[in-house]
């Protein structure tokens, strides 16, 4: 993998606190990079649209529309998207929900840097650009 | 709740809720494996809860509560069925707590409920034992797996994973690595047995019996991709050994699961609290729904108010033409003709706008024969056909008493007990159906059962029994005639119900009102093959319109909806039969209806009859009339008020209305007149 060739990630979460928390551990890493932030679903997939980014980061509970629908869709739009819930703790529920609907993995929070960086690592490794 | 409206809105909208609840829980009992009616459930609940809290209604907020969260373990735990009913009669029970509190809410009291009844429902959740379903492991069956070990490039392997002790969601994580694997391969068995191992999730380490046309090296990679495994061994396996593993694994685990049927799970702590934060991140979710608004709600009365203001509006302007035919200023009157266009698209709007679906009332059947069911023991289906036809809200408030006097007894006393359907070689399960269509400009509402029928023999006992007739006469009277006995209040009384299924006091009641309604009661029966109550309701609208007649004198009205044909009447298209006159239209012969004998105004005046006019109404395909009328006037949009006479036989006159001179003029009931004139056909085919 080239320098040139980072790899983008679009964070979706409707709590800026999350989301810069995860901006600055994935931005640690040399190869990826952070290109979009969406604070619900709805921006979320005309970002993903927009930017076409390597792998999708995905609360579930926010406004205007939830993550797990947000996930359907950008499937529909790339049934080979990478998207991985990032959920808080007690929504299993909605958690496996995501999952049936095509999600790649979870994580959940309040999560470990390491958590994300293994995240990044192992689902990103393989992947071409 | 500080103001007379905010209570009222509270109620308005509480009422919503409920009924909106009630309507779900039916469909969930209809289809108990469906999780729609879970999820819509989860939603009223929570919406109450919100609802109730705002109005300061604490425990009740909490007993919603109860509810939701409950509902919403459920979407992923079914409630196991034999606890199903349970749980359907308690959200049933739920249901008359909460209109209860708005009964109290209606007369002022605003009271909350018991803070232990509370804490007695959310014990009786805990009781509950859920059930897993497999939902994401489908193991295959041996036949399948000979199969595909048959064809040469599989290979079978043992997965051992472990995951990590940190894991919380493990049955998501199950589902993500069993997704992963079916990718490439077929799960075949599980150690612990696919059932066990998704519902348990205690453990953090499981096997896989798999098979893959892929190598060690592929599957590992693919594993590899996941996250919280801690370890992962693959090994090889020969088929035969493969084959005896699995089938000795599914030995053991039938036998244990025959032992431990009765296991229960205890972490009820652990998950309460997963519970409570589960519900919390979700009240979140729901706060910015953006929704288009495509209806309000408008107050009935504001409505009533409007159609009264435009019925009078009518008569103004019927009256404002009518000056200026006198006038002959031709300008204005064909201003005036322009008028009528909006005129009537503002009456169909507003005729419209007091139409609501039957369903709307009709739902609710559907528990009142649940309940009634389990009260009598009575095993049944409610089938409910044409609702989604429309009708005047105050009518079909207004039958609503009579329907449900109809469906009590239909259960009470026409469908049989199970046993009895038996020994009668009928289905166990008895059949009610309410059926609704429009015709005509009425509407016919049926309640068909499949029991017992009516005993007219009985009937007749009775009848000489009370002296209406001797023994002989009453082998005369026919059973159509015998309704009119049944429904003459106090020919038969509850003490001695059963001689005619228990219909007498409550039918007398039924066809006073239908009558009220100036609609028609009709009884159609054959001894255990069933009964159909037809009530049949005229549609009437509020402005109709109508084709003005003269008979004798005097000014009548009939709705042109009625009206198939008028023909200027001719002596040579009439015929006799059977003592009756008949009138020849094409081939066809209809029954005549001279309407000045009809309606007694025969000594009145004298006229012409070769300027007499035919109207050939029609109330549906099999039924028409021909009435007989001295002159044809013009057609107008007409208010209808209702017609009460107190003393006159008032059946044949639908209403009155105002002219535009404001003179009074009767509506004549065709469809009545019809009917009357066709009683024998009544009768008509029972075989359904």
């Amino acid at each position: 993998m080239s320098k040139n060739e980072k790899k983008k990630v679009l964070i979706v979460d409707d709590a800026q606190f999350t989301r810069n928390m995860l901006k600055t551990i994935i931005n640690k890493i040399e190869q990826i990079e952070v290109i979009g932030e969406a604070s619900n679903g709805v921006e979320a997939i005309s970002l993903y649209k927009k930017l076409n980014p390597d792998l999708v980061t995905m609360d579930l509970v926010m406004p205007e529309k939830g993550g797990i629908e947000a996930t359907e869709e950008i499937l529909k739009i790339n049934s080979k998207a990478l998207i991985v819930v990032v959920s808080a703790l007690g929504q299993e529920a909605l958690v496996l929900e995501a999952a049936k609907k095509g999600a790649k993995d979870f994580i959940q929070k309040p999560f470990k840097t390491e958590q994300i960086l293994e995240v990044m690592d192992r689902i990103l490794k393989n992947k071409k650009v | 709740m500080s103001s007379k409206d905010d209570i009222k809105l509270f109620i308005s909208e509480a009422e919503d809720l409920i009924q909106k609840t009630e309507e779900e829980i039916l469909i969930l009992e209809e289809e108990p494996n469906s999780i729609k009616p879970i999820q819509e459930l989860f939603f009223t609940f929570h919406a109450l809860k919100g609802l109730t809290a705002m109005a300061g209604f604490e425990n009740l907020s909490k007993f919603c509560h109860h509810f939701e969260t409950f509902l919403e373990n459920t979407k992923e735990k079914k409630v196991s069925e034999n606890k199903r009913n349970n749980f359907i009669e308690m959200l049933f029970e739920s249901l008359d707590v909460l209109r209860n509190v708005i009964k109290r809410v209606k007369k002022g009291d605003l009271s909350d409920i018991d803070a232990n009844f509370v804490e007695d429902i959310k014990n009786s959740f805990d009781s509950f034992e859920t059930e897993y379903d497999i939902t994401f492991i489908q193991p295959l069956n041996e036949e399948e797996i000979v199969k595909i070990l048959d064809q040469n490039q599989s290979k079978s392997f043992k997965i051992y994973i472990r995951l990590e002790e940190t894991c919380v969601f493990k049955k998501v994580r199950l589902f993500i690595i069993f997704r992963a694997l079916n990718e490439i391969g077929k799960i075949c068995w599980t150690n612990p047995a696919p059932e066990d191992l998704e519902k348990a999730t205690l453990k953090n380490e499981f096997e896989i019996f798999f098979i893959a046309i892929n190598d060690k090296d592929s599957i590992s990679k693919i594993l590899d991709e996941i996250l919280e495994i801690e370890n992962v061994v693959i090994t090889s396996l020969k088929p035969e050994e493969f084959k005896k593993i699995i089938k000795n694994l599914k030995e053991k685990w039938e036998k244990e699961r025959l032992n431990e049927e009765f296991i229960t799970d205890s972490d009820e702590e652990e998950i309460d609290i997963q519970e409570f934060e589960r519900v919390s991140q979700i009240v979140g979710d729901f706060s910015e729904d953006t929704l288009k608004i495509t209806s309000v709600k408008v107050n009935i009365e504001h409505l009533e108010e409007l159609m009264n203001y435009f019925g009078e509006l009518v008569i103004m302007k019927n009256h404002i033409s009518q000056l200026l035919n006198e006038k002959q200023d031709r300008t204005i009157v064909r201003l005036i003709d322009k008028m009528d266009k909006p005129f009537l698209d503002i009456q169909e709007i507003l005729f419209r706008l007091k139409l609501v679906r039957v369903d709307s009332t009709f739902r609710k059947y559907k528990r009142l024969v649940r309940d009634v069911a389990n009260e009598t023991g009575k095993k049944l289906k409610l089938i409910l056909e044409g609702t989604n036809v429309e009708i005047d809200r105050k009518i079909l408030e207004e039958i609503n008493t009579p329907l449900v006097q109809l469906i009590r007894n239909a259960i009470y006393h026409g469908i049989e007990s199970p046993k009895e359907r038996i020994t009668k070689r009928k289905n166990e399960l008895g059949t009610l159906k309410l059926r609704t269509y429009r015709r005509a400009g009425s509407i016919f509402i049926e309640v068909q059962d499949d029991g017992t029928g009516i005993d007219y023999n009985k009937i007749r006992e009775k009848a000489v029994k009370k002296g209406y007739y001797d023994s002989v006469q009453v082998e005369k009277i026919s059973n159509e005639d015998l309704h009119q006995l049944i429904l003459m209040p106090g020919f038969s009384t509850l003490s001695d119900a059963d001689i005619i299924s228990g219909r007498g006091m409550g039918l007398a009641i039924v066809a006073e009102k239908i009558k009220e309604l100036g609609g028609d009661f009709i009884i159609q029966s054959q001894k255990d093959v069933g009964t159909i109550f037809t009530i049949n309701v005229p549609f009437t609208r509020a402005i109709l319109r109508a084709q003005l007649i003269q008979i004798a004198d005097e000014l009548f009205a009939i709705p042109t909806e009625n009206i198939k044909q008028i023909y200027f009447f001719n002596l040579n298209q009439v015929e006799y039969a059977d003592g009756q006159q008949f009138y020849k239209i094409g081939s066809k012969l209809f029954p005549i209806v001279h309407l000045n004998e009809h309606l007694n105004m025969v000594d009145k005046a004298t006229t012409n009859s070769h300027k007499k006019i035919a109207i050939w109404c029609q109330k549906d395909e099999k039924s028409s009339a021909v009435l007989i009328a001295d002159k044809q006037l013009q057609q107008l949009d007409v208010v209808v008020k209702p017609f009460k006479s107190n003393y006159s036989d008032s059946r044949d006159i639908l209403g009155s209305t105002i002219t535009g001179d404001g003179s009074i003029c009767l509506i004549i009931d065709v469809l009545s007149i019809i009917s009357s004139q066709l009683n024998e056909n009544i009768i008509s085919n029972l075989n359904v």
